[in-house]
């Protein structure tokens, strides 16, 4: 096995995506090129790197699940703005605005908060947010994560003639809310830059408009 | 990581940051998983790059 060779396998033998035979000609070089070897000591220690970046933190309620039994159960979609899956994901979100109040005032919890679900056309979303993130890692998180919701917003927009319009109107009444939970972590973080618990769910919510997004376009596309 | 190329970047970050497998960033990122892994093998080798030894 050439260097080059190794250099190609490299992420797969890392990754653990090799088989046995592979993976055995990868360590005997290896064990016998030093260069090569460094090479293998770089990318674990970016991995390292990666790993200890703020990751998403299991939410209190998948918001997933309500959206999939009601496409699941009414398709074609007459997911009626009134049902309760738009009324779970609200109380999801909330969770979060009411977690987020928490972890910088430093009081109990309150009773969850009623979030008035107003109604958003997805251009308006594409607006980014105007408050500054100092962190330079999780600005940058943050700019991936919104640059992928908007990719799948885009997505969403050119599928949206195959949707209801009562589930369209349901979709973007829900990602109106994560927006808002989104903005309120925002706020927290410029007043408590240093807090992880609000890095983590910052990174989470974005997770989750993301997933919520992603699944959507993806059944859009199947029906 | 600001650096690297948009593609490359954002698969870096589901891979190696959120865990997510090839085949889910695909169908997130509406891109092959063999596109996926080509761009995470660019976006880790300019990393190792940029962090020298």
């Amino acid at each position: 096995m050439t260097c080059q060779e190794l250099d190609e396998r490299l992420d797969d033998w890392v990754d653990g995506a090799l088989g046995e035979a592979d993976a055995r000609e990868i360590e005997t070089h290896l064990a016998s090129c030093a260069l090569c070897h460094e090479r293998e000591r770089r990318l674990r220690r970016l991995l390292a790197h990666a790993a200890a970046l703020p990751r998403s933190v299991t939410p209190p309620r998948d918001l997933w699940p309500d959206i999939a039994r009601r496409l699941e159960s009414e398709r074609p979609w007459r997911w009626a703005t009134g049902g309760w899956g738009p009324v779970a994901l609200a109380a999801a979100a909330t969770v979060v605005v009411g977690l987020v109040a928490v972890l910088w005032n430093g009081r109990a919890p309150s009773p969850a908060r009623t979030v008035e679900i107003p109604s958003a056309s997805p251009e308006a979303r594409l607006v980014a947010g105007t408050t500054v993130i100092s962190d330079p890692v999780l600005a940058a998180a943050e700019r991936d994560y919104e640059a992928a919701a908007n990719a799948l917003l885009e997505a969403l927009q050119q599928r949206k003639s195959r949707l209801q319009p009562g589930a369209l109107a349901a979709v973007e009444s829900n990602l109106e809310v994560i927006d808002r939970a989104l903005a309120e972590v925002r706020e927290a973080l410029v007043k408590d830059p240093t807090n992880p618990e609000l890095s983590r769910m910052l990174v989470s919510t974005h997770r989750k408009k993301v997933d919520v997004l992603s699944r959507v376009v993806k059944l859009s596309t199947a029906l | 990581m600001a650096a690297l190329p948009p593609g490359a970047r954002a698969v870096f970050v589901l891979h190696d940051v959120e865990g997510r497998t090839h085949e889910e960033i695909a169908a997130m990122l509406d891109l092959a998983p063999g596109t996926s892994k080509a761009q995470l093998h660019r976006a880790r080798r300019l990393l190792r790059e940029a962090l020298g030894s």
